[in-house]
């Protein structure tokens, strides 16, 4: 099982009577299960869009993203969605990932009915992710407006978790956080990778957060990609 | 140095909506017998976690906080009593002797208006209110004259625009815009949020407020952003004597700006000392653990989470987190105690 990326490029704008604007160029890097590969790098250089590449939500100018050595543009459609399932990402702002107008329980369910578990089976698993997760069981009778942003992104991570992810793209997951509560996620994720053996893909500014984290990391700068010693 | 502002005993709660069916609706105090002081010319900085009230507190100084809210104590500013003023006093207060830089910029400023029109309003409120007074005496002259003198008064404004134009431009310079008249026609969508940020400084500190309250200025911008806007608050401090309430939780940031630091915790102050004995000895259990999950001490996070404010815990509000605890901090409820210079809420330090 393995993710790569291979001479991704992505420009904005192009079409017939222009080449566009490049962001990056010949970017390649490959994620391995139970590690994480930090990417850094100012803000505007295409982090994220890097991150949405390789998740399959946005399509490279050039290069391709290899799932098990499959590439994502020529995959099947039952192949492509073993992929969205087993490749997942996380967002910044966890207030955003959660239907404001509906109680927590609901948004967990839901991918629960989407993996067609039956209900008993479903207050099993949702207990359980909790208790990964770390949080009371009062959650999930709140709405997203009533929890704090700590609270609602170990939720976000938990609703991934219920998946069975291979892989986890997780873009700046604890720059809307506080300090004190950007160590709690990061041990989280820390334990949850030792425990399950994730790949993650740390997309983040915050040179420390990547060093802590990751165990080999590269920076994308003026659209390139270079590797930087751990 | 004398005392600029005193808040005492400060006590803020809302009215929440009800919150379970059949329940009765819920007080929520966000602020908790909060009292503190800033001196002239000083940099006092207000940290703690999200939630915990830091901007209420700020809101409450500036009179900007919603209708439902009940506010308790005072907030002494200049001899009198913020919290009694009328609306009419408070809007004479507001933009020109204390003045707030909101935390999002984004959204602080209007997006239909250009940043040069913006820039220009406290100019054009407070600059009014001064030309009512002399103008008051003149009306009846005028009204006999005709309409000679209202061409007068119509060369008087352009005057006065022309004045505020200059000024903006004086103020944009200042906080780094190179061509200040290129960027009055900007609009803020145009703008960066680091941009944003500094017209939102510029727009602020145009009047020379005695008092600024930077609330979050840090937050979401990235680290070069971060390092201007210190510099440019830093030579803010020296150029034009003003006091500045700074509310983070970027703890870095705080400690090169500020000359003290306040902590708080759930509601309450919990420690106020100077960011350097605060940084190197902390005194609260709270503070010490706030300290020990920055990113150069290794992300060691306290365990357990912040309480809710509708039912913060009895007795000290920090000792469910508390690692050094003992029965009493269940039961009582500690005091701000002040030793040299520091001050610390908990009965096992000093």
């Amino acid at each position: 099982m393995s993710l790569k990326a291979e001479n991704l490029s992505r420009a904005y704008g192009s079409g017939l009577l222009g080449r566009g604007k490049c962001i990056f160029r010949d970017v390649s890097f490959e994620l391995e299960p139970g590690k994480t590969f930090g990417l850094m790098g100012p803000s505007g250089e295409g982090k994220s869009t890097l991150g949405r590449i390789i998740a399959g939500l946005e399509r490279p100018t050039d290069g391709a993203v290899l799932f098990n050595g499959n590439p994502l543009s020529k995959m099947k459609k039952a192949e492509y969605s073993t992929f969205r399932r087993r490749v997942q990402m996380m967002f910044q702002d966890p207030t955003d990932a959660f239907n404001p107008r509906k109680r927590i329980e609901h948004s967990i369910f839901e991918v629960l009915k989407l993996l067609e578990i039956s209900g008993t089976e479903r207050i099993r698993c949702t207990k359980e992710m909790l208790k990964t997760t770390g949080l009371p069981e009062e959650v999930l009778f709140r709405y997203p407006s009533q929890l704090s942003g700590g609270q609602l992104q170990r939720l976000a991570l938990g609703r991934i978790l219920l998946l069975d992810p291979e892989y986890i793209i997780l873009d700046e997951p604890t720059s809307a956080l506080d300090v004190s509560v950007q160590a709690q996620v990061l041990h989280l994720l820390k334990k949850v990778q030792a425990e399950q053996g994730i790949g993650y893909l740390l997309i983040s500014h915050d040179e420390a957060v990547i060093r802590f984290m990751s165990d080999s990391c590269g920076e994308l700068e003026k659209g390139q990609l270079g590797l930087i010693e751990v | 140095m004398k005392t600029l502002l005193e808040v005492k005993d400060l006590n803020v709660s809302f009215q929440e909506n009800e919150n379970e069916k059949g329940k009765e609706k819920e007080n929520v105090t966000a602020v908790f017998g909060v009292s503190f002081s800033i001196r002239e010319k000083e940099t006092l900085a207000l940290v703690g976690e999200t939630g915990c009230g830091k901007s209420v507190v700020a809101h409450a100084i500036m009179r900007l906080l919603p209708l439902e809210s009940r506010v308790k104590g005072t907030i002494e500013f200049g001899g009198k009593n913020l919290l009694e003023l009328s609306e009419k006093e408070m809007t004479k207060l507001r933009g020109k002797e204390i003045s707030i830089i909101f935390q999002n910029p984004s959204l602080a400023l209007n997006p239909v208006y250009s940043i040069g029109h913006q820039l220009a309003e406290p100019l054009r409120i407070h600059g009014q209110e001064k030309r009512k007074g002399k103008e008051w005496k003149k009306e009846e002259e005028r009204k006999e004259k005709g309409w000679e003198e209202k061409e007068e008064k119509n060369e008087k404004e352009l005057k006065m625009r022309k004045n505020n134009f200059s000024k903006v431009a004086g103020a944009l310079k200042r906080v780094g815009f190179s061509n200040p008249h290129e960027y009055m026609g900007y609009y803020p969508s145009w703008c960066s949020g680091g941009m944003n940020q500094r017209f939102l400084i510029a727009a602020s500190t145009m009047l020379d407020p005695v008092l600024l309250i930077a609330d979050e200025p840090s937050k979401g911008l990235d680290r070069n952003r971060v390092a201007e806007l210190e510099n440019e608050l830093e030579g803010l401090k020296e150029k034009s004597e003003t006091s500045l309430l700074l509310i983070s939780h970027d703890l870095g940031f705080v400690r090169r700006l500020a000359d003290r630091v306040a902590v708080m915790y759930a509601g309450e102050i919990v420690e106020i000392s100077d960011p350097s004995n605060l940084f190197e000895r902390p005194l609260h259990p709270y503070t010490r653990g706030l300290l020990n999950s920055l990113p150069e001490r290794g992300f060691v996070p306290i365990p357990g989470s912040s309480p809710p404010l509708s039912s913060p815990p009895e007795g000290c509000r920090f000792h469910p987190r508390c690692p050094v605890k003992e029965k009493r901090c269940m039961q009582e409820r500690p005091d701000l105690k002040e030793s040299n210079g520091r001050a610390v809420r908990c009965f096992l330090c000093l």
